[in-house]
């Protein structure tokens, strides 16, 4: 038994070590941008822009590659709310990518906003 | 005469105009010649490039039209085929060790197999069996139970599971969920009873415990969303997504699996739910109720039995419920859940390896023992209506995010249930001693249960997640919690305290971590998650009650790998 336990250890140990940091993911907090995210909308849709506070675009709308290349490329428009957008931190902006891409529609979570 | 000499004069003074200066006009010549050799030269490299271009331009024309080929086959692919796949596979090793186990001796077990006439159980009528055993317990002749631990130093489990998913349009969806779940070595499918629920290979628990390398249906549901009045509304149909609910996925590493709140409800069944959003309307954060009806078990047709007059005469188990999200802005959630199940039947139709079998001859009324020495396959199949079963759960959770900036979670269940027994138990082994829906001897009585479940998760380095949990039930606790993931039982059906820590570290994100755990039961009372027999306090048990296996105290430590993509 010591023996079986052992040697699942050692080998669950290599693996973390050597695979811990290898994600290639976002830096940044996905649950912040989960919370910065619902705000931007909520403020939107009180200052009448959007009729629903539920955001247009949930994290399974698109694919990781797909939400990559949008944050890389700062292209917007898409998620309506210029002004709100346009007051984001570029750290808030960081989160609220981290919140899209973990929870893309290939991600192992994938998730919709309620 | 003279308008000729003058033209010639002209003539002639123009060419002297260009040829008197010779050397001049040679150069310019010359240079004319390099020019339109220049020219040339660059027509000709225009040409070149001009061919070149043409050429590029059919290459580029033709992957075009290759790459069209291709993407059309895509597109025809993805339009007919409709379903996406996501796989999860987890490697587990657990080592499991039971002490303060407590059985009948021997020499009670074997009075079950010897002729009422020399003393035993064995060719007796009810009254006669339920006499000798009064006249024991007069006598104080029940004999004390035999105590012993057991140790499974390590057994390895493989769980797989194929989940589906297919958005038809923007109002219709469908998901499903196939599974397989097995131990290393081993694909019997049909486990030995310990006189757990979980012992037996029923529709609850296929999925959910391990029963073999055979892929199992446990979901497959459509979603119809739609608007009544601005009021979003959404009708399932179908397997249901009932099992791994609220709170449990901390413990998993995902987000929430299931509708049910698993401290009531883990538990595999077919039926409905009609969804309300009231987010809008109310204006309360996460604002939702949900309706849910479902069936456990299939009382006719369905369920094999004969259409024989003589069939045991038990009705359908229908089960509804609502699920009411109190409050939920992500941050701070308040769910709850209530529940209410018709008619429970004292088991359920599945297969197991019975340690000894009891038959009922109904013509005389005699009973019989037999020992099951070939490790024989039974079909259990309930024979009785015995009660109805109510339960409500109130899980409350909070992220310390927005208030200390430390993703930590914290979450605290607080739940109840009720029985009301109808009747004694008509199978065999349970008539003899008189039990039903928590009850023993024929006292018929209602019983309150409690239960209480908190968990904290924090946030360690790397990414890691730490896990701690505790939770406790009274002596009248029960829920239908039996498709919990757990080789020892269902640690929220405990009647007693259970104590679990345990360490998630990511390696490639959400897509490979491992987990390191363990889990400490403490039993108090006898019978966790089982709906038959009044729990006897485990300090207390004489053999009587303990004819099968009675978990005082066990402790199991895990370690595992989860794929998921």
């Amino acid at each position: 038994m010591r023996k079986s336990i052992f040697f699942m250890l050692s080998m669950l140990l290599i693996v973390s070590i050597a695979g811990v940091g290898m994600a290639n993911e976002p830096d940044g907090n996905d649950r912040k941008g989960k919370y910065t995210y619902k705000k931007v909308y909520k403020a939107c849709a009180q200052r009448g822009e959007v009729d629903s506070s539920i955001p247009p675009l949930s994290p399974d709308s698109k694919t990781m590659a797909q939400w990559k290349r949008l944050f890389e490329k700062k292209d917007f428009e898409e998620f309506l709310c210029k002004e709100e957008w346009s007051q984001l931190s570029e750290g808030d902006i960081a989160d609220i990518y981290a919140y899209l891409y973990k929870h893309a529609a290939d991600s192992p979570t994938p998730a919709k906003c309620k | 005469m003279m308008k000729k000499k003058v033209a010639v004069f002209f003539v002639l003074a123009f060419m002297a105009g260009f040829s008197v200066p010779g050397v001049q006009a040679s150069d310019e010549v010359k240079m004319l010649k390099e020019q339109l050799e220049a020219m040339n030269q660059n027509i000709q490299k225009l040409q070149e490039k001009i061919i070149e271009i043409e050429k590029k331009n059919a290459e580029e024309i033709e992957e075009v039209e290759y790459l069209n080929d291709r993407m059309d086959k895509a597109e025809l692919h993805t339009a007919t085929d409709k379903l996406s796949l996501g796989i999860e596979l987890r490697s587990r090793a657990d080592t499991l060790h039971y002490s303060g186990m407590q059985a009948a001796p021997p020499a009670l077990v074997n009075g079950f197999f010897t002729p009422y006439t020399s003393g035993g159980f064995n060719n007796a009528t009810l009254t006669q069996i339920q006499q000798r055993i009064q006249n024991m317990a007069m006598a104080g002749m029940i004999p004390p139970t035999d105590e012993f631990d057991a140790d499974n130093d390590v057994i390895f489990t493989n769980k797989f599971h194929v989940n589906m998913h297919a958005k038809v349009n923007d109002q219709l969806s469908f998901s499903g969920r196939m599974a397989a779940y097995k131990v290393f070595g081993d694909s019997s499918g049909v486990k030995f009873n310990q006189g757990s629920l979980g012992d037996i290979t029923m529709d609850g628990n296929t999925s959910s415990l391990p029963h073999g390398d055979t892929l199992r249906l446990e979901r497959a549901y459509f979603v119809y969303n739609n608007y009544w009045d601005n009021i979003p509304i959404s009708f399932s149909l179908g397997r249901r997504p009932s099992t791994y609910g609220p709170p449990l996925e901390y413990a998993n590493y995902s987000l929430e699996a299931g509708s049910p709140l698993g401290t009531i409800i883990n538990w595999q069944f077919d039926g409905a739910s009609l969804n309300f959003g009231l987010e809008e309307v109310t204006g309360i954060y996460g604002a939702a109720l949900k309706f849910c009806y479902g069936v456990g078990f299939e009382g006719d047709w369905g369920n094999s039995y004969s259409l024989e007059a003589s069939q045991p005469d038990v009705d359908d188990v229908h089960m509804f419920g609502f699920i009411a999200t109190l409050f939920d802005d992500d941050s701070t959630s308040a769910v709850l859940n209530y529940a209410h199940a018709w008619d429970i039947t004292d088991g359920f139709t599945g297969l197991t390896v019975m340690p000894f079998t009891v038959a009922k001859d109904p013509a005389t009324g005699l009973y019989t023992f037999e020992q099951n020495t070939g490790g024989y396959i039974s079909r259990m199949q309930p024979s009785t209506d015995i009660g109805d079963w109510d339960a409500a759960s109130l899980l409350l959770r909070k992220n310390l995010y927005e208030t200390f900036e430390k993703d930590i979670d914290l979450f605290l269940a607080l739940s109840w249930s009720h029985t009301s027994p109808s009747q004694v138990s008509a199978n065999p082994f349970y008539e003899i001693m008189g039990q039903g829906l928590l009850s023993s001897n024929g006292n018929l009585e209602d019983h309150d249960g409690y239960s209480l479940y908190a968990g904290a998760i924090f946030p360690m380095p790397f990414n890691g997640r730490l896990g701690l949990e505790y939770n406790w039930g009274s002596k009248y606790w029960f829920n239908f919690t039996g498709a919990e993931d757990s080789l020892v039982g269902s640690k929220l059906a405990t009647r007693g305290s259970v104590y679990e820590g345990y360490y998630i570290q990511p390696i490639f994100g959400q897509n490979f971590f491992v987990k390191l755990g363990t889990r400490y039961y403490d039993y108090k009372y006898s019978g966790s998650g089982n709906p038959l027999g009044a729990p006897e306090e485990i300090s207390e048990l004489n053999a009587l009650n303990a004819l099968f296996p009675v978990a005082d105290k066990v402790w199991d430590g895990y370690i595992s790998a989860t794929v998921r993509f």
